[in-house]
């Protein structure tokens, strides 16, 4: 059988389906001929399919990197969901022993899911030398350039695991990175530039309608969109930047709009997860009030609009989130609420995250315990000291990296405060050339629906509320 | 979960320890923490929150701390303020307080409800035979553990029996409850509502729907206990949890030997411990068994009792040092002081 034959049949056998996604096959292709690759596919625009088809097409296990436990979560749910069982995730719930036996026997499984401060540890690098290797993927790559320098120092090992592993297939996957961060990506691994495949998706997204509006109180702000909750048909994602506020807000929309609203956070527990999932999924549930923590591994492919109720981190973070709309590839919209002073917050998450020059000063002199300027910035610090940067080394990188992320979140800024051209701004961040496009609109005074087409609601779940145990039952079971 | 949790576990005139009262939470004791533990009568809250972070626990007390809620009486010890005194009673009436606490240790009941959960959905989606559908993600472990029990179950009477079993428990609670609990399955087309869409009090939050669920399916193991024969389907699953016995294997081969009458020295020779480690399961065994199952009187002689209460006039047992009776450095006096401060704890609660 021809590759294309198997490549053809594997799909069919396993998916069910009879054509690739755009890049897909691409990709694929390359990495089979041996080269490794960068794949900027869209959100929905089916990433994993990539990885998952390469754990078919040839021998040895898939080795896929993940940055969020919940991602991963998903991840496994979604190979279970396909029947494949030899599939397993690395991460800081399994125990101990539940951690030595995966080890162990780690050749058996055809797919490994790990978190990135596992996948940094020497007993874990050394089972993984023992075996096979068909593909190393890092998903979400982005974060390398995002996190990494910040708050996760284990995503900056990746280039020297690689090494470490016999450099197996390099895979990395991400939704929106511009130029220049695909550029820095692959400079991370030591790969001769005719080593990599590269293929780039556009980051627009043609059949989401753009819309941003600047309200004047924090007040309005809920009621506007309270009322656009009103008018908009199907299931939503509004995004905010706090648990409590997600909490608070999901309550007072509950009450207010009479939709069915609920929040979700990182702080839920993993069966409310499920949950709510699941309850969105299956449309019991309108719209959901969530930090960033929610749907990196989101299925639902009918989501009708993400309205953002704060700023996104950056131009990339905020594409990544509304790319979760209209999967189906049906219209659907995106609106940004803005208030001047919104990007407070996200400025005291960028203090928050980034060490300052006396705490760098005082802790590598000894004078501030890791307990003085938090866990997470003393393991960066150590991270850092390990490679030899000193004090002023490390003041000069955490200017860099807040010079950039306030660039970055300047570009969001500037993107709520447009006036006009929304895509085009988008596309020019991302190095793209402008398009004539008018599916968008600006300011209240221009909001209308009209040139939107959505789709008929199929069906409207009701939530089970109200039912006797006894129905419940006699669903549940037959 | 509140910081305001905390303060229901410290009291107004007890000063207490709050590393006694995290090593408790967290099940991180040893033979001085439970001993504590039993003074402050907070045995039954022992494994709580094994999730709980050292300095989460720590923030939560410094809020408290600086809310006027709790004072410092020494280094380390707490005591509640009216304000806190307040506090606890107001949170006692707008939360869910815990029915089972010592059942649902004993029971183990947190462990058995993620399964339970599982095996719930799985049966559900395979009497509907549908192979397609997302598994709650619970632990590994527990995945496999539910594997190993479906494939072992005899499917020509597995739906019934779960069906009928469960029907019988969800009878015997009152019908609220019931409609509750059901509507938190997860199963075939049905994904389970979370505590915020149960109509539960306004002023509950998740923390206690966890609480309230420990107690359903502590109802649910007791009920299975009293009803189910060991084939049962939902037995063979608790099966692989089961009850936590009162006392540690080795603390109980130990107490077993003094209660037949070894001293601490043969025991020790037989068991290959140390002579501190043999009296440590004897505490041990002693703090958690009823009073009438420890040989108190062999150790607690008349002689013994009359020449520590000389030396201890204190009413207040938690003012006692064992420095105040300590003669010479033998081993056994530590012993007798503590077992007498055990005794007398017992029998302080049998009176109240």
């Amino acid at each position: 059988m021809s590759e294309g034959d198997l490549i053809q049949q594997t799909l069919q056998k396993h998916f069910g389906f009879e054509s690739f996604r755009p890049g897909q096959r691409e990709i694929i292709e390359a990495l089979l001929a041996g080269k490794n690759a960068l794949g900027m596919l869209p959100t929905g625009g089916g990433k994993s399919l990539i990885y998952q088809m390469m754990g078919y097409l040839r021998s040895g296990t898939v080795v896929i990197v993940t940055p969020l436990l919940s991602l991963m979560q998903d991840q496994v749910a979604r190979f279970n969901y396909l029947g494949e069982k030899d599939v397993v995730a690395l991460n800081s719930l399994l125990d101990k022993q539940e951690k030595f036996s995966v080890l162990q026997r780690l050749q058996n499984y055809r797919f490994v899911l790990i978190s990135p401060e596992m996948f940094n540890q020497a007993e874990v690098i050394k089972a993984f030398e023992q075996i096979q290797l068909n593909t190393l993927v890092i998903d979400e790559a982005h974060t390398i350039l995002n996190w990494g320098p910040d708050f996760r120092p284990d995503y900056l090992e990746f280039p020297l695991i690689h090494q470490k592993l016999g450099q197996p297939s390099l895979l990395l996957l991400t939704a929106t990175a511009t130029t220049d961060m695909k550029t820095e990506l692959q400079a991370q691994f030591n790969l001769p530039k005719q080593a990599w495949f590269t293929y780039t998706e556009s980051v627009n997204r043609p059949n989401i309608f753009l819309h941003t509006e600047q309200v004047q109180e924090q007040d309005d702000k809920r009621e506007r969109l309270k009322s656009l909750l009103m008018q908009l048909p199907g299931s939503g994602i509004v995004y905010v930047s706090s648990r409590k506020l997600a909490n608070s807000l999901a309550e007072w929309l509950r009450q207010t709009t009479g939709k069915r609203v609920a929040a979700y956070h990182g702080g839920l527990d993993n069966v409310a997860r499920y949950r709510l999932q699941q309850q969105f999924m299956e449309n019991q549930l309108d719209v959901i009030v969530a930090t960033s923590a929610f749907g990196m591994g989101i299925d639902k492919d009918d989501i009708r609009f993400i309205i953002h109720f704060h700023l996104s981190q950056d131009l990339a973070s905020y594409m990544q989130e509304i790319g979760r709309a209209g999967r189906d590839g049906k219209h659907a919209v995106a609106i940004m609420l803005y208030r001047r002073g919104d990007e407070r917050l996200q400025h005291n998450l960028i203090d928050a995250s980034i060490p300052t020059d006396a705490m760098i000063a005082g802790y590598l002199s000894g004078e501030l315990k890791s307990t003085d300027i938090g866990h997470e910035r003393a393991r960066l610090l150590d991270y850092y000291q390990q490679q030899g940067l000193s004090v002023v080394d490390m003041q000069s990188l955490f200017k860099d990296r807040r010079k950039t992320r306030e660039h970055d979140l300047n570009e969001m800024v500037k993107y709520a405060r447009c006036e006009h051209g929304l895509r085009d701004f988008i596309l020019n961040y991302f190095d793209e050339s402008a398009l004539e496009s008018d599916f968008e609109s600006i300011g209240q005074a221009n909001w209308s629906l009209e040139k939107v087409t959505f789709p008929t609601i199929k069906e409207h779940n009701p939530v089970i509320e109200n039912e006797s145990w006894a129905q419940i039952l006699r669903k549940l079971f037959k | 979960m509140k910081a305001e949790f905390l303060l229901t576990l410290f009291s107004k005139q007890q000063p207490r320890r709050s590393h006694v009262i995290y090593a408790l939470l967290k099940q991180q004791t040893t033979g001085s923490t439970e001993y504590w533990g039993l003074r402050y009568h907070l045995l039954d809250w022992i494994g709580l929150l094994p999730q709980l972070y050292k300095q989460d626990y720590e923030n939560m007390l410094q809020d408290l701390l600086s809310e006027r809620c709790l004072r410092q009486s020494e280094k380390g010890l707490y005591i509640l303020t009216d304000k806190g005194e307040l506090m606890a009673k107001r949170y006692a009436e707008e939360h869910y307080l815990l029915q089972l606490p010592l059942e649902r240790y004993t029971y183990q009941t947190a462990s058995f409800m993620q399964l339970f959960l599982l095996a719930n959905q799985v049966v559900s989606e395979w009497s509907h035979q549908n192979r397609h559908y997302y598994p709650m993600q619970i632990g590994l472990r527990q995945q496999q553990l539910i594997k190993q029990w479906f494939k072992r179950q005899d499917r020509a009477n597995l739906l019934d029996a779960w069906k009928s079993d469960l029907t019988g428990f969800l009878a015997s609670l009152s019908e609220k409850q019931a409609d509750r609990l059901a509507a938190s399955f997860v199963g075939h087309t049905h994904a389970g509502l979370n505590f915020d869409q149960l109509n539960f009090p306004k002023t509950w939050d998740d923390f206690d729907f966890y609480l309230w669920q420990l107690d359903r399916y502590t109802e649910l193991i007791q009920y299975m206990e009293t009803h189910f024969s060991n084939d049962n389907p939902m037995v063979q699953l608790y099966a692989f949890v089961g009850k936590k016995p009162r006392l540690s294997d080795s603390v109980q081969a130990s107490f077993m030997a003094a209660k037949q009458g070894a001293s601490f020295q043969d025991i020790a020779q037989q068991r290959h411990l140390k002579l501190g480690t043999v009296q440590e399961h004897l505490l041990t065994a002693a703090i958690w068994l009823p009073v009438s199952d420890f040989p108190y009187e062999r150790y607690l002689t008349d002689d013994v009792k009359k020449h520590l209460s000389e030396r201890l006039p204190d009413q207040d047992i938690d003012n006692w040092r064992f420095q105040m009776v300590r003669e010479s450095s033998d081993i056994q006096e530590f012993f007798n002081f503590r077992l007498y401060q055990i005794w007398l704890t017992k029998q302080e609660t049998s009176d109240e």
